[in-house]
């Protein structure tokens, strides 16, 4: 039964495609009688080969002197580094380095000596603002 | 149902797989012949498309026949000459298809205009064709390129699905889809009344 239905299934879509095989045939037969004498092109010969060359070296050199011109005008255009030279680590300051100067910092960039730490008094030296701790001697 | 049919031009393409590459070794003039056989067929395919612009299709065509002649494209006898043939006139064509495309997207924005409308099909030739010539071609015009290309080789070309899926390439199962989807699209569009379809 059921391969009776394919058969039939079968048989109706061939009559369908037949249908549009024939419609397609009517319009194959429109269309060639319509298509142009056939004619080979003649070929591309030694002249569009020397224009073809000629093409791809001006789109080379196109391209050169595109390249050439921007890497000048970036020369140009870039700034000129100054002509100091770059301060070496052990001059160099930091300029956040004025927040580090406390009030008495002085005092510990001295090395006590052992033994004698106290009894400390601060003296004015001559020619320096800054007071100093000088040894007392004990009675 | 099988669509397989004895491929009319298979003494040419065995005739080119024993000489070799039809441009290096061949007669010019042999290949110039089969060429010219092919020719009606070819200019129908070419015409396909071409959504059916005929100096498009001309231009396609003679596009092609140069490819083939300065040896761009080179037939491998890897299929038979008329579905390798068709192969090259599809990919011209979707290559001056791009390029125009291209064209108008570079040239309508620097003219700042929109590109411009593509040409319609020729209607003094569309004219000169029967009633039902004009239907089926309204009718193909609705459907997805890929399904009307393969209804159009299988059908107009004589072509089995799978030369046409070798055409398009695409695989076999995918030309079959595109076959039967579109049937049963192009029937629809056919019985529809004339005023619906338009």
């Amino acid at each position: 039964m059921l391969s009776n239905d394919n058969d039939r299934d079968l048989h109706g879509d061939d009559f369908r495609d037949d249908d549009l095989r024939a419609r397609f045939a009517v319009l194959r037969k429109v269309e060639e009688a319509q298509a142009p004498e056939f004619s080979i092109p003649a070929r591309r010969g030694a002249d569009h080969g020397r224009r073809r060359r000629a093409g791809k070296l001006i789109a080379v050199a196109a391209c050169l002197v595109t390249i050439v011109t921007v890497v000048i005008w970036l020369r140009v255009v870039s700034p000129k580094p100054d002509g100091n030279r770059v301060a070496s680590i052990t001059e160099w300051k930091a300029p956040t380095d004025f927040l580090l100067e406390t009030p008495g910092r002085d005092m510990l960039r001295t090395v006590p000596a052992i033994g004698e730490w106290h009894d400390y008094t601060q003296v004015s030296k001559p020619g320096k603002e800054r007071p100093q701790l000088r040894k007392q001697n004990s009675p | 149902m099988s669509y397989t049919r004895p491929s009319q031009d298979t003494h040419i393409t065995n005739s080119i797989r024993a000489r070799g590459n039809p441009r290096d070794s061949m007669k010019q003039t042999d290949f110039q012949g089969e060429l010219g056989r092919l020719h009606p067929a070819s200019f129908g395919w070419a015409l396909c498309c071409c959504d059916h612009r005929r100096e498009e299709a001309e231009d396609v065509l003679q596009t092609a026949y140069l490819k083939v002649l300065e040896g761009t494209a080179r037939f491998d006898g890897n299929s038979s000459l008329r579905t390798w043939f068709f192969g090259v006139i599809r990919r011209t064509a979707w290559e001056r298809r791009r390029r125009r495309w291209l064209r108008d997207q570079i040239f309508g924005r620097w003219l700042a205009r929109e590109p411009g409308p593509l040409p319609t099909p020729d209607p003094e030739a569309v004219a000169r064709g029967s009633e039902s010539g004009r239907a089926l071609l309204q009718a193909l015009a609705d459907l997805p390129d890929r399904q009307r290309d393969v209804l159009h080789l299988v059908f107009y070309q004589d072509l089995t699905v799978e030369e046409a899926s070798r055409v398009l390439k695409v695989s076999v199962g995918t030309a079959r889809t595109h076959f039967e989807r579109g049937k049963a699209r192009l029937r629809q569009r056919l019985t529809q009344p004339e005023e619906t379809i338009c």
